[in-house]
């Protein structure tokens, strides 16, 4: 009980502390506001999004397309992943090209999905997606390659037909990796998003951290990249718990490196 | 095929291709088990006894020889074997009654159908009370115990045990010594057992086959009379020690010939 109080309260008195130190340096630096926005504009930014609701659509536009990005991405990656894994043709045939991909940055294909995809969300999604696929596609290749042997030969042992050992052994045995992937893929469909909308865009949280560039309101950017930490948070907090949840007999791996 | 056998190899050799040159691994290797016996295959660590198991288990496909079972020749996993690990290998995502219903869910039969008699063979293995447990929870012994409960679930004719004993402690090694002879008692299965440990093999055995290493071939056999139920008494009896004692002299015998 104590330690889940200091938890809390240590990491807020630090806040506390970096805000207060962020106040009062402006004053005594005379930070310019276009340089450094005082905490209390950023708050007021903040207020005038959310309460009085100018950041919201702005936010859903983000919000939607990172998810429905995400949920294709994932799922897509998920299911060739397991094919690959499991079949040695299509691993012979695609493998190659997969690494080929894997090997751009996909940032750099922004600009050729929105002329393939236009203005709207439909890019936004597309580039999510893309981002989402290859880690969690390698993760589950990888999870599902290292299932333990001995259990797969168990299950052979008692006739298992093949269907049965991957449903059943090889996917739940993955699970782990996947949910490793799940986490990476989370943080890289923010990323994917925002690029496809700082690319062309006339709405979402990108758009807003362009347009604030446009005259210099700083105070409004830091609102904006707030509402991203906050998306990216709760995203990788919920990942987390589904993870401690469905991989109950393994214990959670912590997060791992982000790549890019 | 010989009237009441239950396993029959003859002349089984096993070549693994490696690299640099082809790996004899068990060769001229004749067994046989009849119904109801319970026989040890004994031999020093890597003499190709886990070979020869997982032949038997259709695993692996024998180079040349013969293995069948009940009449009919190898060729691939059978309904009629039920295999118990040197590993417990419960899936860990399964719960305990779970995980014995396996062999049942592998063949395809009726799993509700089953479930009664998974929760008789854990009360049968001492684990009545643990079925919703996770193998995470239980200790290395517990866990053996559910392997062997989920290698009988589906009635084999065959039970085959890959040292089954050999990662566990000395003391829960020899209660379940015990607990396998009643169990055996009990249902009366046709056991190939693997062990590299002479007093276990000589006191759950009806039958003992010394296995020679490199390549693996039945060099003995002898047959083991103490009678039944073997208590714990018996292992500091005179003819315990002596049977112990002929075991250990032929490997010696062995070791000489090979060295």
């Amino acid at each position: 009980m104590k330690d889940r109080v200091t938890s809390f309260i240590f990491p807020a008195l630090s806040l506390l502390g970096l805000v207060a130190l962020w106040h009062f340096s402006i004053d005594l630096f005379a930070i310019p506001d276009y340089l450094l926005p005082r905490p209390s504009a950023v708050i007021s930014h903040l207020k005038t999004g959310y309460i009085d609701g100018v950041f919201w659509p702005h936010f859903a536009f983000t919000l939607q397309s990172t998810i429905t990005g995400y949920l294709l991405g994932c799922v897509s990656a998920i299911l060739v992943g397991a094919v690959l894994a499991e079949s040695r043709t299509f691993e012979k045939c695609f493998y190659p090209f997969i690494i080929a991909l894997q090997s751009m940055p996909k940032v750099a294909l922004a600009p050729l999905i929105i002329v393939w995809f236009g203005y709207g969300a439909a890019s936004k999604v597309v580039m999510v997606a893309l981002m989402c696929f290859f880690p969690l596609f390698v993760n589950t290749v990888v999870g599902i390659r290292q299932t333990d042997r001995q259990l797969v030969s168990m299950m052979q042992s008692f006739s298992a037909p093949a269907s049965l050992v991957f449903f059943r052994v090889k996917l739940y045995a993955a699970a782990g990796h996947i949910f490793a992937g799940l986490q990476i893929s989370i943080v890289l469909a923010l990323i994917g998003a925002v690029v496809a909308e700082f690319v062309a865009s006339s709405k979402g949280i990108g758009w807003l951290i362009q347009s604030s560039l446009a005259n210099f309101n700083t105070a409004q950017m830091f609102a904006a990249l707030l509402s991203l930490v906050a998306i990216g948070l709760v995203g990788t907090q919920t990942i987390q718990f589904l993870h401690r949840r469905v991989v109950f007999w393994e214990q959670a791996a912590p997060m791992t490196a982000l790549p890019e | 095929m010989t009237q009441g056998r239950v396993l029959e190899v003859a002349g089984l050799a096993v070549v693994y291709q490696s690299n640099r040159e082809p790996q004899r691994a068990v060769e001229n290797c004749d067994i046989s088990v009849g119904a109801g016996e319970f026989v040890s295959i004994i031999g020093p660590s890597g003499c190709g006894k886990s070979t020869l198991l997982s032949v038997v288990a259709g695993l692996l496909e024998a180079t040349r020889g013969r293995v069948s079972i009940l009449g009919s020749e190898v060729r691939g996993p059978r309904p009629e074997v039920g295999m118990v690990f040197q590993r417990p290998t419960l899936l860990p995502w399964m719960n305990v009654i779970e995980n014995v219903l396996i062999p049942v869910r592998a063949l395809g039969r009726n799993v509700e159908a089953h479930r009664q008699q998974a929760q008789d063979l854990l009360k049968l293995v001492g684990l009545g009370t643990h079925a919703r447990h996770y193998p995470h929870e239980l200790s290395g012994g517990m866990q053996q115990r559910v392997g062997l409960a989920r290698a009988l679930i589906h009635d084999p004719g065959l039970l085959l045990m890959d040292e089954p004993f050999a990662a566990l402690d000395a003391m829960t090694r020899e209660r379940m010594s015990l607990e396998l002879q009643d169990i055996w008692m009990a249902r009366r299965k046709t056991v190939l057992f693997i062990t590299h440990s002479i007093p276990e093999a000589v006191f759950l055995s009806d039958r003992i086959a010394v296995m020679t290493p490199s390549p693996g071939r039945i060099e003995r056999e002898i047959a083991i009379d103490l009678p039944r139920p073997r208590r714990v008494e018996t292992l500091a009896s005179p003819a315990f020690a002596a049977l112990c004692g002929e075991i250990r002299e032929t490997f010696n015998a062995l070791a000489g010939e090979h060295a």
